[in-house]
């Protein structure tokens, strides 16, 4: 092997021992859900947002709550409402009458993990303010400029089965995910041992295993992952199929997409893959990576025609199809 | 893991008469073709153009709006017509009660269907609700038809006020029913019938001319012979370059993974492949070497290592205990191969 990716696989294999704690500490807790546990280290490690998609109940926000307890770092859990304000997120100037001037107070966003619970229930100028503070890490609070805490990590969730009375995330606003992860029911014997587990007194609880420090430290290996050229052409490949299919051999995906995949997408597409090799304990990234990713990165950011929905065609649907027909290096 | 297409038209090769068959296809598909177009053709000379929504009206009034539309503006005996009312909410939609609009009855029209489906829009930062009555009606005789404007009732729950809004009338006018011009068309009907016949008699003497000749069945050489077949002609040249030999051997590798047992290898990860091949009952020493030897052509690939020949005899070993496993368990193949060696 290539020297440096050897030296780098050694590295790895020294920095990544907490993902296997991390993983125990959340077979605590939680059972089964290892995609959805898979995902939030990802986003961990690659510095990004997650929203999380799924029904109600499915240990969506105890797995939140897991994370943070085991990587001892502050956590929020913002439930979002058609009455929330901004300054409910990020905070206000209140006027100390004892002092005569106006002080800051902080809102529950500087935090490390942020769960933005149900957040297409907020009305856009609230959902505005999250996701601008999402892209900034920072907010200004009366002409001051805060930072936010670091690692910073926005978990979203949102219920698919009630519309009425939400406010959908805009295409823009969604973009801005790194992840959007649908989150489904565990199987039958998996939910036998969530009743056993669960139905003890004693709540189980993770313990912390690893500092935020580490979680910096491990990031900067993550970026260092080695990425070969093949790789990067597959990525190309894979979001220019979803913007131009026929040259892909997609002909029929043209009346069915309407716009096809950000920059982003080939951004978050690299770093995704080589948190996935992170995880895996490898210096360098392989097809497998990208393709173990390609949907949790691309599924909200292909929107499709009208057309497509009126035929009942998911942007999943599309995206498994680009997958299928485009050449794995 | 290192993946690569699979060629199809090597999962199969048949050894005798291709070049027949070949030929028996591509006639049944240029029957095909002409047909389609004949058809086509035909078909285009039948129907009249279908028209988009061609009547339009709005009426508003405050926080609503109602929209009504008639499929088109002509439409001939028993075609049908859709006629869409769109009621477009703003602000919160639970604010209106809205009492549910039936069918406007229409002379020379009879209706077959109704639906009614709620939507929300985003526009101008707004989001609006989108309640969409269709009433289809199928045109029963020639003349006029008035669509009288439909009326709906709706009451503003914050201040108790109750309204209503109408849609515009409209009127469409009913045409006799297009028949299709006799001349040109009955010819076109013949042609297409002749095409047909000829096409069933020509498959009927190639089907025929095949049964006399028993040579015509297929015969599917076992993959474990192409992928053994495909090691030898690589052997030359092999110690040039190490690395493109593995991937060359890893590709023989795939390729046999997919003829044998139908596991796409180019595509899946390393443990869904050795997962799926326990699943055949492939012994575990047998998917471990696999493993290995994808995991080597990964490193090859997509890490810049420098291949070694020890890597490469780890790979060739490892497709050689899957072939002999495969020959071990299709006993069927193998004494083909035996009696074709010999020969």
């Amino acid at each position: 092997m290539n020297e440096e990716i050897q030296k780098l696989n050694e590295r790895i294999a020294g920095e990544s021992t907490f993902i296997d704690d991390m993983r125990t500490e959340f077979a605590k807790v939680i059972v089964g859900q290892n995609y959805l546990i898979d995902r939030l280290i990802i986003g961990l490690l690659a510095d990004g947002h997650v929203l999380l998609e799924g029904v109600p109940g499915i240990a969506k926000t105890l797995s939140v709550k897991t994370l943070s307890d085991i990587i001892e770092a502050d956590f929020q859990r913002i439930q979002f409402t058609p009455d929330l304000l901004p300054a409910d997120i990020i905070g206000t100037l209140i006027y100390n009458q004892a002092k005569g001037i106006f002080t800051t107070k902080k809102g529950p966003i500087f935090s490390n993990i942020i769960l933005a619970d149900e957040i297409n229930r907020a009305p856009a100028k609230v959902q505005s303010a999250l996701l601008e503070a999402m892209q900034e890490r920072q907010i200004t609070i009366g002409g001051e400029t805060f930072p936010l805490p670091v690692p910073f990590m926005v978990l979203a969730t949102q219920n698919p089965i009630e519309q009425q009375g939400t406010y959908p995330l805009p295409e823009a606003q969604v973009d801005r995910f790194l992840m959007k992860v649908i989150v489904s029911y565990p199987d039958r014997e998996d939910e036998r041992k969530i009743m056993r587990l669960h139905g003890r007194i004693e709540i189980p609880v993770a313990n912390p295993v690893i500092k935020p420090e580490q979680i910096m430290r491990a990031r900067h290996t993550v970026r260092d992952i080695y990425v070969d050229e093949k790789i990067e052409s597959y990525i190309l490949d894979l979001v220019f199929a979803t913007r131009n299919p026929a040259h892909y051999g997609l002909d029929e995906l043209g009346e069915l997409i309407q716009y096809g995949a950000s920059p982003r997408a080939t951004l978050y597409l690299r770093s995704c893959a080589q948190a996935n090799a992170f995880l895996n304990h490898r210096g360098y990234v392989t097809p497998e990576d990208i393709r173990t990713i390609a949907m949790d990165v691309l599924r909200h950011r292909v929107i499709v025609t009208y057309e497509a929905e009126a035929e009942e065609i998911a942007a999943e649907d599309v995206v498994l199809k680009v997958l299928g027909a485009v050449e794995v290096p | 893991m290192c993946r690569h297409r699979v060629n199809g038209s090597s999962r199969r090769l048949f050894a005798h008469d291709l070049a027949l068959i070949g030929y028996r296809q591509e006639v049944e598909v240029v029957i095909l073709l002409i047909f389609m177009a004949v058809s086509s053709l035909l078909c285009a000379q039948m129907s009249p153009d279908s028209a988009a929504d061609s009547l339009v009206s709005v009426q508003e009034w405050g926080n609503i709006e109602i929209e009504g539309s008639l499929s088109a503006d002509s439409i001939s005996q028993n075609d049908t017509l859709v006629f869409t009312v769109k009621l477009k909410l703003r602000g919160n939609p639970d604010d209106y009660s809205i009492a549910e609009p039936g069918a406007p009855p229409i002379t020379n029209l009879s209706l077959i269907a109704t639906s009614q489906a709620n939507r929300t829009e985003r526009s101008e930062g707004e989001t609006h609700l989108i309640k969409e009555y269709r009433f289809t009606y199928v045109a029963i005789s020639i003349g006029m038809a008035y669509v009288n404007p439909l009326r709906v009732q709706y009451v503003y729950i914050p201040n108790g006020e109750s309204r209503s809004l109408a849609s515009s009338r409209f009127e469409i006018e009913i045409t006799e029913p297009i028949i299709p011009k006799k001349g040109v068309d009955w010819v076109v009907v013949i042609i297409v019938l002749l095409i047909i016949c000829a096409g069933a008699i020509l498959t009927f003497i190639l089907s025929k001319k095949g049964r006399k000749n028993p040579t015509v069945e297929e015969e599917e050489i076992p993959p474990e012979k192409i992928a053994r077949q495909r090691i030898i002609n690589l052997k030359p040249g092999r110690n040039a370059d190490i690395s493109k030999s593995i991937d060359d051997t890893t590709r023989i590798l795939s390729n046999y993974i997919f003829a044998r047992y139908g596991i796409d290898a180019a595509r899946l990860s390393k443990e869904e492949i050795v997962m799926s091949l326990e699943k055949h009952g492939i012994p575990a020493n047998t998917t471990k070497n696999l493993d290995m030897a994808f995991a080597i052509c990964d490193e090859v690939r997509f890490a810049n290592h420098k291949a070694t020949q020890t890597d490469r005899d780890n790979i060739e070993l490892a497709l050689e205990s899957l072939l002999a496993f495969g020959e071990k368990t299709n006993p069927q193949q193998s004494k083909q191969d035996d009696i074709d060696d010999k020969s």
